[in-house]
């Protein structure tokens, strides 16, 4: 990955914190036990796939999230699937689904609405089959129709994600991510390279090469169940 | 609340601004392999070929022109192609092999093939260099040339 994939990566990262960096001049903590033993989970819709289908013809796509909190920890899981059917002067198609498990660790645990900002970590896997279809003009042998498909593809990358859960009413919640998607690896396709990877996005950068790198928003309509009273950890004394 | 908003707003700008130019004049894949022919002892260095055949193909048009060089049409369901050129006095061949990648250079572009790893299996000239080994008009204007 080069250098300025790499600094913009830090340069949005630190932009992002800011405003927690200035909250974080406190004079004196109190040590408190951690708690480790889970007290709620968050299942969650992504809003931002329900929409994209709503508005995007070519897309149908239906994303969730869990997490399960240990003491600052979460441990979260993801899944969703997508269906893509590109029309244009040729047809592509991909069906899929998507994985991806990690942790996230909490920023802000005294929050009093125990809204969140977290750093997190996923592991990201995702299984396909594609399938384009065109018609190629050739002054020598005429128009073909030519069709490739290939089936069972994998491919599983890393993200580094920013989120942030806002308490909107009693046990709703709203969440917001931003993921830095690297280190995608492919297997080999049967017959082209995919254009689009559930859950990555698109694989192939217009007019070079595929994309080694790629960046990610997602929103999350989640509910709380909590299942046991957790103490909010006493904000730091000034 | 406030910042989940601005959080929000800055991924609809993120996805703006990701939004990419697509251009596809640029597309740099074409169907076809380009040979240049370098008569030996020859100043105008051109060559009348009687008839080009494609093996499973036929007849390539043009084929009775003198020319300096020649382009090579690539089938895209086999991965060879065996070209025969024939003069008044003697007959040359010529097998490529190659492997073909098809793929979407833009959304907004028709699709298009790659062909990559050209090579010959055979041929009866005096001497062929391979000098681009992809079909890639930016990259490779020339793929081989043939030395009579």
């Amino acid at each position: 990955m080069s250098l300025s994939i790499l600094k913009s990566i830090y340069n949005i990262l630190f932009l992002t914190l800011l405003p927690f960096i200035g909250m974080s001049q406190i004079a004196d903590t109190v040590r408190i036990k951690p708690d480790w033993n889970p007290s709620r989970l968050h299942v969650g819709i992504e809003g931002s796939r329900l929409i994209g289908t709503a508005i995007k013809g070519y897309k149908r796509s239906l994303g969730g999230m869990v997490d399960l909190d240990f003491h600052r920890f979460l441990l979260a899981f993801e899944g969703g699937a997508e269906e893509i059917n590109r029309l244009k002067t040729y047809e592509y198609t991909n069906q899929g689904t998507f994985f991806k498990w990690g942790l996230d660790y909490n920023l802000i645990p005294h929050n009093k609405y125990r809204n969140m900002v977290s750093l997190g970590l996923r592991y990201a896997k995702s299984r396909f089959s594609d399938q384009l279809t065109f018609a190629e003009e050739n002054p020598w042998f005429g128009t073909q129709t030519l069709q490739f498909s290939n089936k069972d593809v994998s491919a599983h990358w890393t993200e580094i994600l920013l989120r942030l859960n806002v308490h909107v009413w009693k046990n709703v919640l709203l969440g917001a991510v931003l993921r830095i998607e690297l280190m995608k690896n492919v297997s080999a396709p049967d017959q082209f390279i995919p254009f689009d990877i559930p859950g990555w996005g698109r694989n192939w950068k217009s007019g070079t090469d595929d994309k080694t790198a790629n960046m990610g928003f997602s929103y999350y309509l989640i509910y709380n169940f909590s299942f046991r009273k957790k103490e909010i950890p006493l904000k730091k004394i000034k | 609340m406030r910042f989940w908003l601005f959080f929000l707003s800055f991924g609809f700008c993120l996805f703006e601004s990701c939004n990419e130019i697509e251009d596809c004049t640029l597309d740099p894949y074409g169907n076809y392999a380009v040979a240049t022919f370098d008569v030996l002892n020859d100043e105008v260095q051109i060559i009348a070929f009687d008839s080009i055949i494609l093996e499973g193909f036929g007849r390539l048009p043009g084929d009775q022109d003198t020319l300096i060089g020649l382009l090579l049409p690539l089938p895209v369901e086999n991965t060879e192609a065996v070209f025969h050129y024939y003069t008044d006095s003697s007959l040359y061949s010529l097998a490529i092999t190659y492997k073909v990648q098809p793929l979407i250079y833009a959304l907004s572009c028709e699709a298009a093939i790659r062909f990559y790893d050209l090579d010959t299996s055979y041929h009866s000239f005096d001497s062929l260099v391979i000098v681009g080994s992809e079909v890639h008009f930016d990259y490779v204007p020339i793929n081989f040339e043939i030395y009579l």
